[in-house]
């Protein structure tokens, strides 16, 4: 929970963002206008027509001069808004959870309709402050999700139908869970009498995401409603943030009730093992540790993404280098004199130095993922480990901590910090030699590439457009070697800055994540830093971003291969190529698919850049195009990902 | 879950080996006459199977109670269930507390100042009775297996059974349908053994993309024993069988999460017991698992994570009283009837019903009490056992014979 609300400073406020939407939903699609709020009477007629067979009277125009004590506290700063319904008139079920939303903070949902989530589209055309951004697949939906609650910290909230619609979700819920993501997704369900009956469009979405959410509600009372999605928001957000799935029957949504909105939440168990404020004498005994050591390196990961403030602070007051993972690239800074960039399978070969020569590993926020560790038995083996982690089951699962500290990192940080500063580490504390060690390292293996004749090294590009967007563009990717590259070269500054798919992997995660920092973040520089296989993925999000006028840049770093399983069989299969090739084997030294004509399709300026010395002032263009823009990237698919540490090798290489 | 709240009690009887079909599907979820029924599956003993059972269940919205081949709910049956219940007791309220014990033919298992721990068996009404009578005296702690259930034979009939053996009928003709069963282990063996195929270019190459060695060395630890298969003392490994006790909210789909996350975490399910705990709306969820101290403290911390979960326990380390319960049922003419209730007479088992061909016992007790009287009972030709999981107390009196083994005390 703190977590959620430490990281609100990054956020840009909306109402800018409102006005644009509702200005233009009344231009262009004018049969939504008719339901808005601004007249309560004409919704009496409108809603008589898709009424079926659940509601028999007509419900009485709202006198809307009342207010009910809650619904003001949220509309007090849109006068235009009075109150849909009075305190004590039934409205239906589907109403209630839209208005669930809204005191939930919901500005933004990315939802996409279908037969069984009808009725919650419908209300969401009656409620004045969420705007709903359509994506073309839930795929994209709940991966914009996730985009948006990975650049805000806020959670995402997706919506999408029963059956098919929900199952597209199951990649998001899957990535949101790895990644530790706070989203919630609501889906659609066939009324309550037809579950079990292999009804159209049934699944049972909630045993099937079971195993990929934090937890899952099935809603079979509407006045749970209520309860459940503050529970919803709650659980999502709290701890260690997670997916949390709300299945709605359309009877439910149907249903005619008058919410009670001081239904308190019912979750004893959870509360009770929420982690607590960290232990003093653990945190002494880390600095403890710290003042004894030599070589200690902090290990940081996504759960430092909130305590960059605090991070700063310690490394500063400790002189400690920072090795970050994938997840927690921009918690620290990167081009940072002690960052050492990111560690693992594809991080540079200081960092992993550092990790291995280390004898006191600090490992904060992170899970000891077997893409970081290798072997985990040869992973910092002449360290002492100190493990400070938000999810006490994380704690001693694939590496047995020396000291171990089950709390907020935030927390354990401002602790530690205290403690440090009333002991004057900073003049105590030298780690002189030790720093010295590793800049050698840095000096004699830095990141680097090779060069072939005029075409572009894709590092490059990524290098180029760090340049020009001064390290503060928010960067998402989708999944293999252009994520990898996208990690290693370009340098972030803040957390939030950096949305990747890590944990799942899943592909065609950039577009629509893109889509979802964007949405969050209204003005802010969004590029999509997207491979040709990754981007094809999810391509139909163009059209959402098309209509929704988001100002995301496309960087396509074309290869024509799926790259990083490429590299994989260069290198362990003697480079037979196995279904890797993307592009048209019957016409190779053309580029196919021809990417702009997506773009053109879509109405989205594009260009293609081929020769190396084209290719500053080609993205210089990109950035300079007001609105969206796609950049097609031609580059050798000869390129491999280095440094690398195979899985089961060791550091040497 | 407002109206059709079937109670169905999960308890899997390992004894009885591999899948066989349901038959009867239960009613669909919408009458508002809510009526208990009970299922009988018998399932294959491989990891996850409960877990899908509990799936088909909590996707429909059902609330389970019996996991056992046909819906027998119409059919005379005997029904049974185990119950342990920790009460306080003092000096005044003792000797009505033996009273009500001796009423309900309960047994006391353990007895310490101000607790008392007592067994009883019977059929659902009974358990009722038996809790409107003691909850006056403040239930401490409740541990329920749910019902399970065996048809009652009918005089007259031959032998339905699939497992039924020559010895005792030579007149029929032997159609064992028993070799369906037996595939199904040779496939779950398969399914172990390949993998390994491109095993060579993995080991040369160094390469893989996930940091394991290749498959040799690793050794799954599948089911232990396919008919018992506890373990009480580690063996080198470590290897033991734990006993998990867990609190949680009594709603649709809670067991199912709870085997989830077992069989996900590659973690086999010996034996699982549930019913309504003490409180109003949490169910007692005890289950046995193999494992070393660590990878349970490990499944321990997975399950903490489960928002319905309230509390879970490895009681294994303390010294609890822990209760099966078994219906037996035994193919006899009359001629050997007589040698079979002598055996029961000694394990303490209980006749329920009889006909000419079958006899049907009740037996409750520790695990290795019902091993026994199984393996003494095989040559008569065992037609169908019944088992409920272990249900588990720990006991107040600290005392538990097991952990007096090691010292020399005159036997």
């Amino acid at each position: 929970m703190a977590a959620a609300a430490t990281s609100a400073a990054t956020t840009i406020p909306k109402p800018s963002a409102h006005l644009s939407s509702s200005s233009r939903s009344s231009i262009s699609i004018s049969r939504f206008t008719l339901p808005l709020s601004l007249n309560p009477q004409k919704t009496i007629p409108h809603r008589s027509l898709h009424i079926s067979n659940a509601v028999s009277k007509p419900t009485t125009p709202a006198p809307s001069s009342s207010f009910s004590s809650s619904s003001s506290t949220s509309t007090t700063t849109r006068q235009e808004s009075p109150p849909r319904f009075s305190p004590d008139e039934a409205r239906k079920g589907a109403d209630i959870l839209v208005e669930a939303l809204e005191r939930q903070g919901v500005t933004d949902v990315f939802a996409y309709p279908g037969g069984a989530s009808m009725e919650i589209h419908q209300a969401l055309t009656r409620s004045p402050i969420i705007r709903n951004v359509l994506p073309r697949h839930e795929q994209g939906g709940v991966f914009a999700a996730e985009g948006y609650a990975r650049a805000s910290g806020k959670p995402g909230v997706c919506i999408a139908t029963s059956g098919p619609g929900a199952t597209n979700l199951v990649s998001g819920l899957a990535d949101a869970l790895l990644d530790s993501v706070p989203i919630v997704a609501i889906t659609g369900q066939v009324p309550r009498r037809m579950i079990g009956t292999d009804a159209f469009q049934e699944t049972p979405i909630v045993e099937v995401s079971r195993s990929i959410t934090k937890h899952n509600y099935l809603v079979l009372d509407v006045d749970d409603i209520p309860r459940i999605v503050s529970e919803a928001f709650f659980l999502a957000t709290s701890g260690r943030p997670g997916p949390v799935l709300i299945d709605v029957p359309k009877d439910i949504q149907q249903q005619l009730a008058v919410p009670n909105w001081n239904t308190p939440i019912k979750l004893p168990g959870y509360m009770s093992r929420l982690p607590k404020v960290p232990n003093d004498s653990h945190l002494e005994q880390i600095v403890r540790l710290i003042f004894e050591s030599k070589k200690p390196v902090l290990y940081v990961g996504g759960g430092c993404l909130n305590s960059s403030e605090e991070l700063r602070k310690f490394v500063e007051l400790t002189g400690i280098p920072v090795a970050s993972t994938l997840m927690g690239l921009g918690a620290f800074p990167v081009g940072h004199e002690l960052s050492l960039q990111m560690l693992g399978m594809h991080g540079t070969v200081y960092a992993n130095y550092s990790v291995d020569k280390s004898d006191l590993l600090l490992a904060f926020g992170v899970r000891f993922d077997d893409r970081v560790t290798g072997k985990l038995e040869a992973f910092a083996s002449r360290a002492k480990i100190v493990h400070i982690d938000i999810d006490s089951a994380e704690i001693g699962k694939n590496k047995q901590p020396h000291v171990s500290v089950c709390a907020d990192v935030n927390f354990a940080l401002q602790g530690m910090n205290k403690i440090l500063e009333s002991r004057n580490a900073k003049s105590k504390l030298d780690f002189r030699a030790w720093r010295e060690e590793l800049n050698e390292q840095k000096s004699k293996y830095p990141l680097k590439y090779k060069t072939f004749g005029h075409a572009i090294p894709p590092q490059y590009a990524i290098q180029v457009l760090d340049e020009l967007t001064n390290g503060n563009a928010i960067i998402s990717t989708g999944v293999g070697q252009h994520q990898m590259w996208a990690a290693q070269f370009y340098k972030y500054k803040r957390p939030r800055q950096w949305l990747t798919s890590g944990g799942l992997g899943a592909m065609g995660f950039g577009l629509p994540a893109a889509v979802g920092a964007a949405v969050a973040n209204p003005g802010a520089v969004v590029v999509d830093i997207d491979g040709d296989g990754s981007f094809i993925m999810n391509v139909q999000e163009l059209a959402t971003i098309r209509v929704e006028n988001l100002p995301i840049k496309i960087m396509l770093l074309n290869n024509q291969h799926l790259g990083m399983v490429m590299q994989w069989e260069d290198r362990f299969y003697k480079a037979n190529r196995a279904h890797t090739y993307l592009g048209d084997p019957s016409r190779e030294s053309e580029i196919f698919p021809n990417m702009l004509k997506f773009a053109e399709a879509c109405g989205i300026p594009a260009a293609r850049v081929t020769r190396k010395e084209d290719l500053r002032m080609a993205i210089q263009n990109m950035l300079d195009t007001p609105g969206p823009y796609l950049l097609d990237v031609i580059v050798p698919h000869q390129e491999h990902v280095l440094p690398m540490i195979p899985s089961g090798g060791l550091l040497k290489m | 879950m407002t109206n059709a709240v079937l109670k169905v009690s999960a308890s899997i009887s390992e004894g009885n080996g591999n899948a066989a079909p349901v038959t009867h599907s239960v009613p669909a979820f919408t009458s508002s006459k809510v009526q208990w029924h009970t299922i009988s599956v018998f399932v294959g003993d491989e990891s996850g199977i409960i877990n899908r059972i509990a799936g088909v269940f909590a996707r429909r919205g059902y609330n389970i109670e019996s996991l056992a081949v046909e819906d027998i709910s119409k059919e005379p049956q005997v029904e049974r269930e185990l119950m342990l219940i920790k009460l306080n007791v003092d000096p005044s309220t003792r000797p009505e507390i033996m009273w009500l014990v001796d009423i309900f033919r309960g047994k006391v298992v353990d007895t310490s100042e101000h607790t008392l721990t007592i067994e009883v068996t019977g059929d659902p009404g009974k358990m009722a009775a038996v809790l409107r009578n003691l909850s006056k005296f403040r239930i401490k702690e409740l541990s329920r297996t749910g019902k399970i259930a065996l048809r009652r034979e009918r005089m007259g009939e031959t032998a339905p059974f699939w497992r039924f053996y020559a010895a005792s009928y030579p007149d029929l003709e032997s159609t064992q349908p028993g070799d369906v069963f037996s595939s199904n282990r040779a496939n779950n063996f398969a399914g172990n053994s390949n993998g390994s195929t491109n095993g060579s270019t993995i080991s040369s190459s160094k390469g893989d993309v996930y940091p394991v060695e290749p498959y040799d060395d690793y050794s799954v630890n599948q089911v232990l024993d396919a008919h018992w298969g506890v373990l009480y003392d580690d063996d080198s490994s470590g290897l033991r069988s734990h006993t998990l006790s867990m609190l949680v909210n009594d709603s649709p789909g809670v067991l199912n999460m709870v085997t989830g996350v077992i069989s996900r975490r590659g973690y086999n399910i010996q034996s699982l017991a549930v019913g309504p705990a003490e409180r109003e709306g949490l169910s007692r969820i005890t289950t046995v698992i193999p494992g070393t101290d660590e990878s349970i403290g490990k499944l321990v911390l997975h399950l903490h994570k489960l928002i319905d979960m309230h509390e879970v326990r490895d009681i294994t380390h303390m010294p609890f009283a822990e209760r099966e319960l078994m219906l037996i049922k035994i193919a006899v003419n009359t001629a050997a009837r007589r040698d079979v209730l002598d055996i029961a007479s000694i394990f303490r088992a209980k006749a329920v019903d009889v006909s000419d061909h079958t006899i049907t016992l009740e037996l409750t007790g520790d695990l290795n009490k019902m091993a026994a009287l199984q393996r003494l009972l095989e040559p008569f030709g065992i037609c169908e056992v019944a088992r409920t999981g272990r249900v588990a107390l720990v006991r107040e009196s600290g005392v538990d014979s097991a952990y007096l083994r090691g010292y020399p005390l005159p036997l």
